[in-house]
């Protein structure tokens, strides 16, 4: 057998790695304890001061270093009980763009009615140190850097604490089954928009356009203030909303095609293009579709329309679902 | 004082969050080295004090710690001056005080954390030294305070929270923890202190303790125990397994003079064979067995009541049990002694002492000094020609100091060269010393061989503990005269001619003290001081159950303790064997204590269902599918204004409470909820008539 079987057997009995879970409370058989370097220093005084005791036969000494050391010994129950009980529950992720930092929230709430102090929790980067009170609940997230697009699996978390005398560390390991949805990144600087592609059929003048102004008409909930009319609303006596209705001079969809990206490019940079078109369409609040190879949305408007777009860019070549 | 809290709070704020934490460690350090400062050198001390205060200033204004530099010249400097002080760094009291000043080096040099906790470290180092001085009650009382501050100090370096939105730790909350921790600790360290094995001597060499006190010295001269008159301190402690003897018989012999020089008495130099263990004393009644729990008194005497019929076992000293007999069957330590020991002895009030003396011996009792006392040397002959038997003799002398006019006083005038002439025939006043003195001084010029004999007579009963309680005040002297082989050594004071007092009710009645001074008189039967007495006893009598139980648990008093349990082997394996499977069983007890703790239901909802309740007994009861905000404007329709008020009052402070509490978020007009508690316990729908 090799070496690497036989690591992960033994990382899995020892961690009990049961995968990824949703849920997770703390009890005995997932937190480790040992002593930490300041504990070990601890030990090594308790020595002393007994030697110390024994030699200048001091009952006091005796009691002293017997407190003490059994101070310390209590507290390891103090340290293990202060994760004890602990229930994780692992929340939404909000979806980022690649090269950000996904942060991927979870809810600590206290299963048996504890105070709980100084619990750490840590990803690869960086680290959240909260109380808790009693019976209380409180949201924290760890953080982790998304380096390509697509599904990121949340990361493996240690959650610890050394609470309350900092000599014992008692931890456990978390696999949140959480991922996080990476967006390709907007390509820098943004490109232009592509023009209009014409559409052959027979809609004439009154479909929505973006060249020339037309009329105003009733404003509709969705309608990007960029197209408010903001001076005929502050000129209306009853703050009316009303909305500039362009007409597009020619005939014409905005397509967002991958074809439109010489292909030179490589896929990935394709797709940073396209999303930067997609976020530059949105923040124009005009009408765009997508085309990705076989896949394709319908133009329109709006935060939904731009995140269903920018998921089919995230997602393309790359499954749904993960095992 | 109102004034001065909040400047306080304003000043302990300007610390900042990481300093507070540092000025509690401080604190805690100041603790637990402020009693030892009694016994630092002054330099040593001030050091600390400006340390300590140099540090907080430090800390407050955000400075940077003394460079390097500069604290290793502080380090070398205050080396140096400990090593000039005592001319050595090892032995106690070098040793605590460098220890103390290389505290405070790191109090300066405190950083980061890995330095508070060898700050920590060093604090229970610290502790540890407080015992090597003394380990009385109020100590350990000081240093367990002590004790406590560091573990609060250790506490608060691991509670912090999210800086964002938990509060920064309190010194209260971590108060709390160190309490509860300590107090699950103390049932462990009861166990290990009584099972763990003790060690029968020192680990390493002969370690001085640097005991200084009152006690008897080898010599006797006018004034010598008139010095101890003024000590109130206990000498030593007597448990007599029956009855104490009466008063008049409680002479506890230490040691015998017979060497004088005009002035002062000294041990007899010469010795003839060594001595035989055991007392040359026959027993002529019933035996008396007692303990006796001694003070430490940097001097090798074991008093032992008149007369010892074996020699006594000691238990307690550093180097065994033994004991050294002298030929005047009196007893003493190996060593100075310098702890507290346990003597066991058994002794007879009547008895005959040593009646095989040889003549050789005898003539060393009665030399004197040629060119002194001539006045004495003239009034024993005189006595001599009336008559030679040595009883009616005795009894002359004896005559003499009771009807002619002498005094027992703390205060008499001062003798000079013939000091037994001026004592008999001039100043006619003194104490236990002078008595003994002239008298065996007489008995000599009258070729009667007699000796000075010192110890302790008397003592006061302890009304709490039954004790025999003998202080240094309690000093006496007295003479012994050789009546012949059928008599042998026969026991004579002096004072109880002079005084008798003195014997049959001790020093307090027949020399009563003066306080304020000498306006009042402390005669031992005012009620003041029968009160104050009482309240001394019963002090005395937990300090000796102290002294007994806690401190004197050596490796003699564990092995009986066990044996007496039945245990027949107590050696250190079984105990260390004992002393692991009671940690591991106790401390499987506080586990279960520690870490028990069921989920119950939300105490908001249980007292929101008694509200229920009520208003269910008074016929309105929430539908399953009412909120509590729409039960709430039910009830404003359906009570009276009255009752809907307070019911209304309850059903938003329930609401807020249960559904919008967030850390930190909480409203500020929101109840709290013991308050919700209290309304809900108080509500009541009046009746509808």
């Amino acid at each position: 057998m090799n070496a690497a079987w036989r690591e992960s057997r033994i990382a899995h009995w020892l961690f009990a790695d049961r995968g990824p879970e949703t849920k997770f409370e703390l009890h005995h058989r997932r937190i480790f304890t040992l002593p930490t370097r300041t504990g070990m220093v601890f030990l090594a005084m308790l020595a002393l001061l007994l030697i110390a005791s024994i030699n200048y036969q001091l009952s006091l000494g005796y009691v002293l270093t017997f407190m003490v050391g059994a101070a310390s010994w209590i507290g390891l129950h103090h340290t293990f009980a202060n994760l004890a009980g602990l229930r994780l529950a692992a929340s939404t992720v909000a979806p980022v763009f690649a090269g950000e930092v996904a942060s991927f929230e979870f809810e600590a709430s206290d299963e048996r009615k504890r105070a709980r102090y100084a619990i750490a929790v840590h990803g690869p980067h960086g680290r959240l140190q909260f109380n808790l009170a009693a019976g209380n609940h409180r949201r924290a997230n760890i953080e982790c850097l998304a380096p390509a697009r697509g599904w990121l699996a949340a990361p493996r978390a240690t959650i610890e604490t050394v609470f309350p005398l900092g000599l014992w560390r008692a931890w456990s390991y978390w696999q949140p089954a959480q991922r996080c949805l990476v967006y390709p990144a907007p390509e820098t600087p943004a490109p232009p928009l592509p023009a209009l592609s014409i559409a052959t059929g027979d809609a004439a003048g009154a479909g929505a356009g973006s060249e020339s102004f037309a009329a105003l008409r009733a404003y509709q909930p969705g309608d990007s203030p960029r197209i408010v009319a903001w001076k005929a609303v502050a000129r209306s006596a009853d703050d009316v909303l009303s909305s500039k209705q362009f007409e597009g001079s020619s005939q014409g969809e905005l397509w967002l095609d991958i074809a439109l990206a010489p292909p030179a490019l490589g896929l990935e940079a394709r797709l940073s293009r396209l999303a930067a078109w997609v976020l530059a369409a949105d923040a124009e609040g005009i009408d765009y579709g997508l085309r990705v190879f076989a896949q394709e949305r319908a133009p329109a408007h709006g935060p939904a329309h731009r995140d269903a777009c920018l998921k089919l860019l995230a997602l393309t070549g790359i499954a749904e679902s993960l095992a | 004082m109102n004034a001065l809290r909040p400047r306080l709070d304003r000043y302990v704020a300007g610390f900042g969050r990481d300093g507070q934490q540092l000025l509690l460690l401080l604190i805690a350090v100041a603790c637990i080295a402020l009693p030892l400062f009694t016994h630092l050198p002054a330099w040593a001390a001030a050091v600390a004090a400006t340390a300590f205060a140099a540090k907080v200033w430090l800390v407050r204004a955000r400075r940077a710690v003394p460079g390097r530099w500069l604290l290793t010249m502080i380090t070398a400097a205050l080396t140096a001056a400990t090593l000039l002080q005592f001319g050595t760094l090892l032995g106690r009291d070098a040793g605590v005080t460098l220890l103390v000043v290389l505290l405070c080096v790191k109090l300066l040099e405190l950083r980061a954390r890995r330095d508070t906790f060898v700050v920590i470290c060093l604090g229970f180092f610290v502790a540890l030294c407080q015992f090597l001085y003394s380990q009385s009650i109020p100590t350990a009382g000081l240093v367990a305070l002590g004790v406590v501050a560091l573990l609060t100090a250790q506490v608060a370096q691991n509670l912090d929270g999210d800086p964002a939105c938990d509060a920064p730790p309190t010194m209260r909350v971590a108060l709390g923890i160190a309490l509860r921790i300590l107090v699950f600790a103390l049932p462990l360290m009861l166990a290990l202190f009584v099972l763990f094995p003790r060690a029968t001597g020192p680990l390493w060499g002969r370690p001085d303790a640097g005991f200084a006190g009152t006690g008897m010295s080898d010599t006797m001269a006018p004034g010598s125990i008139t010095s101890l008159a003024q000590s109130d301190e206990i000498a030593f402690r007597v448990h007599f397994d029956g009855a104490a003897p009466p008063p008049a018989a409680r002479y506890f012999r230490a040691l015998v003079l017979g060497s004088f020089d005009g002035r002062t008495w000294r041990v007899l130099g010469r010795r003839a064979a060594p001595a035989a263990p055991e007392p040359k004393v026959e027993a002529r009644g019933a035996t008396l067995t007692y303990t006796i729990t001694q003070e430490p008194q940097d001097q090798p005497w074991l008093y032992l009541l008149d007369a010892p019929v074996r020699a006594p076992r000691v238990a307690g000293t550093r180097t065994g049990e033994t004991v050294r007999a002298t030929p005047e069957s009196t007893y003493m330590t190996p060593l100075r002694q310098q702890q507290r020991i346990l003597v066991r002895a058994e002794s007879a009030t009547a008895y005959r002492l040593a009646p095989a003396e040889t003549t050789a011996t005898l003539d060393t009792w009665i030399e004197l000094p040629p060119s002194f006392n001539p006045r004495t040397l003239e009034l024993a002959a005189a006595l001599r020609r009336e008559t030679d038997d040595p009883q009616a003799l005795l009894r002359r002398v004896l005559a003499m100091f009771r009807e002619q006019a002498y005094r027992y006083t703390l205060q008499p005038p001062p003798l000079g060269r013939n000091s037994v002439d001026e004592f008999l025939f001039d100043t006619r006043a003194g104490f236990c010393e002078h008595y003994a003195s002239a008298f065996v001084v007489l008995m000599r010029a009258l070729d009667i061989p007699a000796r000075v004999v010192a110890g302790y007579q008397g003592g006061e009963i302890n009304s709490a503990d039954g004790a025999l309680e003998l202080r240094q005040r309690d000093a006496h002297a007295w003479a012994e005269v050789w009546l012949g082989a059928d008599a042998g050594w026969v026991r004579v004071d002096p004072t109880a001619a002079v005084a008798p007092e003195r014997v049959e009710a001790g020093i307090g009645r027949a020399l009563p003290r003066a306080a304020f001074a000498g306006v009042f008189t402390l005669a031992p039967d005012n009620t003041l001081m029968s009160a104050m007495r009482s309240l001394r006893d019963r002090w005395n009598a937990i300090e000796g159950a102290w002294n007994q139980w806690v401190l004197q648990y050596n490796a003699t008093a564990q092995r009986s303790l066990f044996q007496r349990l039945g245990f027949k082997e107590p050696n250190w394996r079984n105990l260390m064997l004992a002393a692991l499977i009671a940690f591991a069983a106790i401390s499987a007890a506080l586990a279960a204590r520690i870490l028990w703790r069921s989920p119950r239901h939300d105490p908001l909802l249980r007292s929101f269902a008694r509200f229920e309740a009520r208003l269910a007994r008074a016929g309105i009861v929430r539908e399953p599918h009412e909120t509590p905000l729409a039960f709430g404007a039910r009830l404003q329709r359906d009570l009276d204004k009255y009752t809907a008020v307070r019911a209304n009052r309850i059903v938003d402070a329930f609401v807020a409470l249960r559904y919008r509490a967030l850390p930190g978020a909480a409203a500020p007009a929101t109840p709290t909820p013991a308050e919700l508690h209290r309304w809900i316990s108080e509500f009541r729908v009046p009746s509808r008539s």
